[in-house]
């Protein structure tokens, strides 16, 4: 029998791009929808033949801003299409606006078991800087909704180092996520991305990138906080209580294949890495282009980066003679595990200079 | 025969016009077409272009109303002033070329002093006289105080427009006598330059005093300790070009080949004699090329070794005066040690082996040559502080001083003397030989010249300063060693000599320069500048902080895996010292330093 593997759609749309995102998301246009979920239904219909999913992931973009029956219809067909298992993980990402009643109840009847809230802050004006359309009310109400329609696992999107940001404000955000008894909380540590409103505001010395004492000292708080209230800080960037790591994404920093389908997605298949082509091309039916041939030498650098991002780490064996390593475990930036070594607290917190020397 | 010929050179202060002037000359003669202006023909490195300077000195012979001039070009830098003396022994005469907006410059004392002390014919020329701010009364009255010059018969020309440079002609063939020599005597040619031809080997640049060259004669070289004899395969004239001949005889300029394989055999000042039969007395005046400034050249990111040393062979096979030897540093790993005539010069090979090589290396800061005396009574000659012997072993150290002579509008002289205290220069005397302005003599150690000293002069005078210097001798002073530690460890290659007056604020200096430039790493990183066990500054690089991707996801692999890899490469440029990562810039970082005081 063939190995189930990781499904991955991008929804490249969004109500109102934001002044961080450099991911592939355009502003959403209602006449292309339908077009769009017609290449994706039929790129779906392609690729189901030899392909069985373990995991479904819909992100973006913001799925949620497709209307509801295109949403559903994609859903529908890509579980079926992958005979993704009744238990398996299914996750849609959401942004808080455009979560209603009807929205959140299809997505429950077609067997979404995750939900992936953009909350980012509850703090409004940071909301505002951020350039994101929901309020901090709006995305508090869609939480309460989502749980009360019945989702059980609910992932909450943070966004930390955000300039303006003061430590309490961050430590009130982080309190309150806790208090709507998620099961998962992902924080990224703002960065301004080459070619986004942010970025281009900092070369034009608008704003500043927050200091970075401040911004290591937000990440460790998150981790104090979310640790000691039984979260395992199990990715640099993410956090769940027991069982709830995302299965979908660990399948990525563990190095496993995937498939990738809509526009600008990324697959993997061992020793290839393929990409769509953008919306203009997917919708004119091109096809993915191999972006990257993964040789045996690069795929055990991509384990050694990716692995070191988690806490389970990575076998001490896969590391290449280095006298870097002892002296990082001698600094406490790394610690060993049995046979595993993996990034502590303050190795995470230099997780690229450590990798790049180790790479 | 003799009658006909005449040998001169032209001197100059830089940018007064010399090559300007040359290349006038050789349109009138008819050795370049019209209007080959823009390019200054004896200049021919791209470099001497940009310094606005010639270093290598390329011969001309000329035809004008039945005479031939051989015109000997003379390197216009301070580093090569015993280049210029020695192609001012070739000739009977020199133009003096001096900017009619200028004035007399540091440059144009040194060289007419020369050519005044070889009993040369100096015909003084005022140039750029095309331009409004020309002021040739004073300028003439310059040349008569400072130079001692009758300037009764001075040219008024303009060497870009073209004016005068028929007079400046007519004065060399009237003015400049003939060259003296018996052609039946003993060969005795004074070699004045010398390039390296891969088929024919080294081409030795002579004037002929007495005798004849002619193809087949076994010459030697009179300066030589270790004879070689030599079997002449070509004689000929620069027309520029290399043009063959039958002979050349006493009072004539030339060249020869002898299959000589090494620039070094044919050193610029010494005598070519017959083998069989040979002078008795050389031309006077040789000196064997000794480097005075040190550094040390690397090779670094994609350059190898192997790379640097053969552009080094090839860079010496031209240059007497460059020397290098392989060494190695802890924190550099293995290199060159090289001498160079002076800083300039330095600069120059530096600056070819990037860019006509196309080679990466790190140049550690230039040093000279200390005298230490041990408590044993030892003498140890020393051009590279990394080998200094222990403080406590060391009696005495004795440095490299020279005489430096300094022209300035009078105006500048607070901020010249004052500079010139910094750098402990001793005040020989000051003269005004207008009221406007001052020479200034000044005995200084050549370690304090070598550091943008003549940079310093001229920020401190608006540009107005000259220089010149002479290599006096050696004096002692309270020299000590200051080392540089990383987390403990020395860095040799930062290693520096400096007065103990000054070594803790130079130390202070360079370890907040280090500071800087020295990236945050995984872990702190000390710096500590120590005289012995004795730490004079430290300053310590916290360790990075926080340098961690945000997301990495199915999408972005690839591209954050070329980020960690550039940031990889980014690595791979720094040197690691211990468990330090050093960027280049901090081996530069000594001479920014000087800047900064």
């Amino acid at each position: 029998m063939e190995e189930r593997i990781a499904v991955y759609i991008h929804i490249p749309y969004c109500l109102n791009k934001c002044n961080y995102c450099d991911f592939y998301s355009l502003k959403i246009d209602e006449d292309e929808t339908r077009a769009f979920t017609l290449a994706l239904l039929e790129e779906i219909k392609h690729n189901s033949s030899n392909i069985k999913a373990k995991t479904l992931y819909l992100g973006g973009g913001t799925p949620t801003s497709l209307p509801t029956p295109l949403l559903k219809k994609i859903i529908e067909s890509a579980r079926q299409s992958f005979s993704l298992p009744i238990s398996a993980e299914l996750t849609v990402e959401a942004n808080p606006e455009t979560l209603d009643e009807e929205k959140l109840n299809m997505l429950i009847q077609v067997g979404v078991n995750r939900l992936s809230i953009g909350v980012q802050s509850f703090n409004d004006d940071l909301l505002r800087f951020l350039g994101r359309i929901h309020s901090a009310e709006k995305a508090r109400s869609a939480i309460r909704k989502a749980k009360e329609l019945g989702f059980e696992n609910i992932n909450i999107d943070l966004l930390f180092a955000i300039p303006g940001q003061s430590l309490d404000d961050w430590r009130r955000t982080l309190e309150e996520t806790l208090s709507y008894e998620v099961t998962h909380i992902s924080c990224y540590s703002l960065t301004f991305e080459k070619g986004t409103r942010l970025w281009k505001d900092w070369q034009m010395g608008k704003i500043q990138p927050l200091e970075e004492e401040l911004s290591a000292e937000m990440f460790e708080e998150a981790h104090r906080m979310l640790t000691s209230r039984g979260f395992a800080h199990y990715e640099i960037s993410n956090y769940a209580l027991p069982g709830y790591e995302c299965r979908h994404n660990l399948c990525y920093w563990r190095g496993e294949p995937y498939l990738g389908l809509g526009p600008y997605a990324v697959s993997f298949f061992p020793p290839h890495r393929l990409r769509n082509p953008s919306l203009k091309g997917y919708l004119k039916g091109k096809q993915a282009k191999v972006e990257e041939v993964v040789d045996e030498e690069e795929r055990k650098k991509e384990r050694l980066m990716l692995a070191l991002r988690l806490s389970e780490g990575i076998e001490k064996s896969m590391l290449r003679e280095n006298p870097l390593v002892e002296e990082m475990l001698r600094e406490g930036l790394m610690e060993e595990r049995g046979r595993r070594v993996r990034l502590t607290l303050k190795g995470m917190l230099v997780y690229n200079s450590i990798v790049s020397n180790l790479l | 025969m003799l009658e006909k010929i005449r040998n001169f050179s032209i001197i100059a202060h830089i940018d007064h016009g010399k090559s300007t002037l040359a290349d006038r000359i050789l349109e009138l003669t008819g050795v370049i077409p019209p209007g080959t202006e823009v390019e200054q023909v004896l200049d021919d490195m791209e470099l001497e272009r940009e310094h606005g300077v010639t270093i290598k000195l390329t011969p001309v012979r000329l035809n004008y109303k039945g005479y031939i001039l051989n015109l000997i070009d003379t390197p216009g830098h301070v580093d090569f002033s015993y280049e210029v003396s020695r192609s001012l022994a070739a000739c009977e005469g020199a133009i003096l070329v001096v900017d009619a907006t200028q004035g007399v410059e540091a440059q144009t004392v040194a060289h007419t002093n020369v050519a005044l002390n070889h009993n040369l014919e100096v015909i003084p020329v005022l140039n750029k006289m095309d331009l409004a701010q020309a002021d040739p009364e004073r300028v003439k009255k310059e040349i008569e105080e400072m130079l001692a010059i009758d300037t009764s018969q001075a040219i008024l020309c303009s060497a870009k427009e073209g004016w005068g440079v028929r007079e400046v002609l007519d004065a060399i063939v009237e003015r400049i006598p003939p060259p003296k020599g018996d052609p039946s005597a003993p060969l005795r040619a004074l070699i004045f330059d010398s390039h390296f031809d891969p088929y024919l080997g080294v081409i030795v640049y002579v004037r002929l005093f007495d005798g004849k060259l002619r193809r087949g004669m076994k010459v030697k070289m009179m300066g030589r300790e270790e004879e070689e004899i030599f079997e002449v395969m070509q004689v000929g004239v620069f027309t520029p070009k290399m043009r063959e001949v039958e002979e050349l005889q006493a009072g004539e300029v030339g060249y020869f080949a002898a299959g000589i394989r090494n620039v070094r055999s044919a050193q610029i000042g010494d005598t070519v004699t017959e083998a069989e039969r040979p002078a008795r007395e050389p031309v006077p005046g040789f000196r064997p090329a000794k480097p005075m400034v040190f550094c040390g050249i690397y090779p670094s990111e994609g350059t190898s070794y192997e790379e640097l040393r053969e552009a080094l062979e090839k860079l010496r096979l031209n240059d007497a005066a460059f020397t290098f030897e392989e060494e190695s540093s802890p924190a550099l790993g293995i290199g060159f040690h090289c001498g160079f005539l002076g800083l300039f010069h330095m600069q120059i090979i530096q600056e070819r082996l990037e860019r006509e090589f196309a080679l990466h290396i790190i140049a550690t800061a230039p040093s000279v040559k200390y005298r230490v005396k041990t408590m044993k009574g030892d003498v140890l000659e020393i051009d590279n502080p990394a080998k200094f012997p222990p403080s406590q072993m060391i009696e005495v150290v004795e440095e490299p001083f020279v005489e430096a002579t300094i022209i300035i509008p009078a105006e500048f002289i607070g901020g010249i003397m004052e500079l010139s205290k910094e750098r402990r220069g001793e005040l020989l005397s000051m003269d005004y030989p207008l009221p406007t302005r001052v020479i200034l003599r000044y005995e200084m150690p050549l370690s304090e010249i070598i550091f943008d000293f003549f940079d310093q002069l001229k920020s401190r005078s608006r540009g107005f300063a000259s220089l010149d210097y002479e290599f006096k001798g050696y004096k002692p002073d309270n020299l000590v060693k200051v080392d540089i530690l990383l987390n403990g460890i020395p860095v040799d290659a930062l290693s520096f000599i400096v007065h103990r007056e000054k070594a803790y604020r130079k130390a202070r200096f360079l370890v907040d320069k280090l500071r800087e430039v020295i990236p945050r790493q995984l872990f702190e990183v000390r710096i500590q500048a120590a005289i012995g066990s004795r730490v004079i500054a430290s300053q310590s690089i916290k360790a990075l902080r926080k340098d961690v991707l945000a997301k990495c996801y199915g999408g972005d692999v690839t591209r954050k895996k070329k980020l960690l890899e550039k940031q990889k490469e980014g690595k791979k440029r720094l040197k690691r010292i211990g468990r330090v990562e050093v960027p280049q810039e901090a081996f530069l970082s000594i001479l920014r330093v000087e800047r900064k005081q």
